[in-house]
């Protein structure tokens, strides 16, 4: 199920927010824990199997974790953690990249060996992480071990971020599995992120994913491009792809709130970002916090001499790739991060802080509608033409009929959607606010009228689905 | 002094009370209006069947489908359904889009089908087809008893009318193609069509031309084939309807003026003995007036889509021949122009008349032959394998 669907906003919300809001206290993780997992099961209930094995398999190596350090076993304590990631990370290998394998050892070795064409488990990229981060933050002390399987079970499926994140650590909710209260404030505060995520996901990033899906259909054969045409598509899709996933978090976040969660922020205006380095810490915050965390430090990090660290990046970026998806492009796709950081870290960085602030931004720019463009095409050979598109290679021309037309039709959303990716809304929202008062009518009304009318929109643009695609099946 | 203090407090926390109150009370009120609504068979606006709900098995609840069911029931039988696409259109409009659902928002309040994503190869492919059942006729009936019409749709002809830089399928190479195949069988209404593009020769919100725009291309065919065509000043011009809303202003729900409807009846004294689908029905005029009180009016012509109209006329034109016209709906406004030129016209469409071409010919004893589409189902359609033999 996915929060852009009538089914969720009118069917599955109303029902988990009135059980969820009349079961007493105790019961109340029980209601997210079904609910969730009722919520998975929609569309996929096979799968749901999946996530109970998770869940029991992973409460049941916390306890373990827990015993052996009790007793001061360290040795044991680190074999379960290795048992717990070597169960999950199998579980992910096997769901997600082994038809990968199987083609890429046919392709080197000329075998025929049969695909399995399991379908991906949803989501899976994400809760396996989460359970992951529990028994390792519970061995490192960061975390208490959750004796409860109900309240463990309700922080594995639990719907706000269980298919497109963010990947909320378990020592970040620690406390609010068993301790937390909804208040006024923050129901409301969850209402409007979740009202301005379902915006932008339904109202913007589908609006502007049209437009990519049409111009990357013309990209595939040569002379239908012009250069600023494929600019705009390459534009296009980096847009479709920001407020699709920030969508989604803010969503997420915003329905965690509804429920006394307080989950980390995931996106932090990356299209503002002044280098590559900055983008990767604006850029899905909680999946580089996981890999910083769980892999790069414990691999030295930056301890352990320049070439270890370069060593470190290059490795760290390769996994973030290919957790994008099971296929070359999203590889290439993290390697190229990898090597721009390690750049930027040698000697670019000093040198990019001497150029102004708009030169910086559009540096970075430049270099992210690129990597979108390896990122966007599964096969590399389609995704070069389309660079070499954006360079004048087999393209019609700098400027055509089309790209005139498409600027008629869209230049007015690419504006707005180009103001929505920065700061300045919050900025202005916050002087507004400042000068009527917090608390002043004007406000309230003002921002609630907003908030109705951008539901009432997105439930239009819902009604009208002929297009509204689920954009994290690969993750 | 109490309830001062309330009053404050409330008035402190009044953005907070307002947005999770707006919110329940909306989430509430579409849930509970959703439930309580009797579901919909039909969308007439839409022409289509609405999905129904689906029951719920074991089996279909584990391959998913019941999920999938399920949340098609609930978009098509959501509450106002029209309402919220028009909704929807008209922010598009405000944030300036130029096409909306593959239409283009053109100028003078046309709705004009976009017709970009056709496929030249099936296209052409369907081009030859057409050109060797031809080929074959003609040498058989002789030429001057064979002709193809092949009509440019509202986005080749109102190009004034588009949004700045719109494109579209080249019809202008596509029509040349045929017309420099089928030289002396082959009726060009472009030029005809474009020198009256400012007249209201398609409709605004329909895919059709209008009744104008088929008695313009009626002209030119009898000039083609040498026949004497009766004049605007031989029909009893009549606007059956002024609030036509067609097909494409389904696609949008939104249109700022609706279309007149005309009907062209022969002033002469000829009759109609018309029989639809072998039997099923029988009518002596070619309008079928009902149709003007429904949502599809322009199944007033001919009384809409069957598989075969048997018409015989007594009087006008004829010398006696029988016409077979393969078409699509372009020749629903037509056929009352062209059947005063025959004693028999039977008029068929490929979609529904499974039957082998052969057959058709036999069984009628066709002596004259007219094929009839716009560009646009011409070029996508899928049956003209019915037409080898």
């Amino acid at each position: 199920m996915v929060f852009s669907s009538l089914l969720f906003l009118f069917r599955f919300l109303p029902i988990v927010l009135l059980l969820y809001f009349i079961a007493p206290g105790k019961l109340k993780n029980l209601v997210l824990f079904l609910m969730s997992l009722i919520f998975y099961a929609w569309g996929e209930p096979v799968y749901v199997v999946l996530m109970l094995f998770s869940t029991v398999v992973d409460y049941t190596h916390g306890l373990l974790v827990q015993h052996f350090k009790d007793k001061g076993k360290m040795k044991r304590a680190r074999m379960v953690v290795a048992s717990s990631v070597v169960i999950n990370l199998a579980l992910l290998c096997f769901f997600k990249y082994s038809d990968f394998l199987i083609n890429n050892l046919n392709h080197l070795f000329g075998l025929k060996i049969a695909n399995l064409n399991l379908g991906l488990p949803i989501g899976i990229s994400f809760y396996t992480f989460q359970t992951m981060s529990y028994t390792i933050d519970v061995y490192r002390g960061d975390a208490r071990v959750q004796k409860n399987i109900i309240s463990f079970g309700a922080y594995v499926a639990l719907f706000p971020q269980l298919i497109a994140g963010p990947i909320v650590q378990y020592k970040t909710v620690d406390e609010q599995m068993n301790h937390r209260r909804v208040t006024w404030e923050g129901f409301a505060y969850g209402v409007q992120r979740f009202v301005i995520g379902l915006g932008k996901k339904v109202l913007l990033a589908n609006n502007i994913g049209l437009l990519w899906d049409h111009i990357k259909t013309l990209s595939l054969e040569n002379g239908e491009l012009s250069v600023l045409t494929a600019w705009i598509g390459a534009l296009a899709f980096a847009f479709q792809i920001y407020f699709d996933f920030s969508g989604y978090s803010d969503m997420a976040i915003g329905l965690g709130a509804m429920f006394g969660f307080r989950f980390n922020e995931n996106f932090n205006y990356p299209y503002e970002s002044r280098s590559i380095t900055e983008f990767w810490r604006r850029w899905h915050i909680s999946l580089g916090t996981w890999f910083k965390e769980y892999v790069y430090i414990p691999l030295g990090g930056n301890r352990c001499g320049k070439a270890k660290q370069i060593r470190n990046i290059l490795f760290v970026w390769a996994l973030t790739g290919i957790w994008h998806g099971a296929s070359w492009n999203f590889m290439m796709w993290g390697i190229y991060f990898g090597v721009l950081l390690v750049v930027e870290k040698l000697w670019l960085l000093k040198f990019l802080e001497k150029l102004p602030g708009w030169a910086q931004n559009v540096y970075t720019m430049f270099l992210v509608l690129i990597s979108w463009m390896i990122f966007a095409f599964d096969s590399m050979k389609e995704g070069a033409a389309y660079i070499g598109r954006m360079f004048g290679m087999a393209v019609s021309g700098i400027i055509d009929e089309k790209a005139l037309y498409i600027l008629g039709s869209y230049g007015m959303i690419l504006i707005i959607l180009m103001i929505g990716c920065t700061e300045l809304p919050k900025k202005l929202t916050g002087i507004l606010i400042g000068k009527w008062g917090r608390e002043s009518i004007a406000t309230a009304v003002v921002s609630n009228v907003l908030l109705a009318a951008i539901l009432i929109l997105s439930v239009a643009f819902i009604v009208d689905a002929s297009y509204n695609p689920f954009l994290y099946f690969r993750f | 002094m109490e309830k001062e203090n309330l009053f404050k407090k409330i008035k402190e926390k009044l953005n907070t009370i307002l947005t999770v109150v707006i919110f329940l009370i909306l989430i509430a009120l579409f849930t509970v209006a959703g439930l309580l609504k009797k579901d919909r068979v039909f969308s007439p606006s839409e022409n289509r069947y609405l999905a129904q709900k689906p029951e719920l098995s074991v089996d279909s609840f584990f391959k998913g489908d019941f999920a999938t069911d399920y949340e098609e029931y609930i978009t098509d039988q959501f509450i106002g359904r029209d309402r919220w696409i028009a909704v929807k259109t008209m922010t598009e409009l405000v944030l300036g889009k130029k096409d909306i659902n593959g239409v283009y928002i053109g100028k003078d309040d046309y709705l004009i089908e976009m017709q970009n994503d056709i496929d030249e190869v099936k296209a052409y492919a369907n081009a030859d087809r057409m050109v060797a059942f031809l080929n074959k006729e003609t040498e058989r009936l002789g030429k001057e008893h064979v002709s193809m019409m092949i009509v440019p749709t509202a986005v080749a002809v109102l190009t004034q009318k588009l949004p700045a830089h719109a494109e579209s399928f080249d019809q202008n190479r596509y029509i040349e193609y045929m017309n420099d195949t089928m030289q002396g069988i082959f009726v060009d209404e472009r030029t005809v069509l474009r020198e009256h593009a400012d007249e209201d020769i398609y409709y605004r919100t329909d895919h059709h031309w209008t009744t104008w725009g088929a008695f313009l291309a009626y002209q030119k065919w009898a000039e083609m084939l040498q026949v004497t065509p009766y004049g605007r000043e031989d029909f009893e011009v009549s606007l059956a309807a002024n609030d036509f809303l067609g097909t494409i202003y389904s696609k949008v729900n939104v249109a700022k003026r609706a279309d007149e409807l005309y009907l062209y009846e022969i002033k002469d004294d000829i009759r109609y003995e018309i029989d639809f689908d072998m039997g099923a029905k029988k009518m002596e005029s070619l309008y079928a007036r009902e149709h003007l009180s429904t949502k599809d009016k322009y199944s007033v012509f001919l009384d809409g889509n069957h598989s075969v109209v048997d018409i015989k006329t007594v009087g006008g034109r004829s010398d006696g021949d029988t016409l077979l016209i393969i078409k699509d709906s372009y020749a629903h406004c037509f056929v009352p122009f062209v059947a005063n030129h025959y004693a028999r016209t039977v008029v068929i469409d490929l979609r529904y008349l499974k039957m082998p071409i052969s057959q058709v010919l036999e069984n009628y004893q066709v002596t004259d032959i007219l094929v009839l589409y716009n560009v646009a189902h011409f070029a996508a359609d899928t049956n003209f394998s019915l037409l080898e033999y």
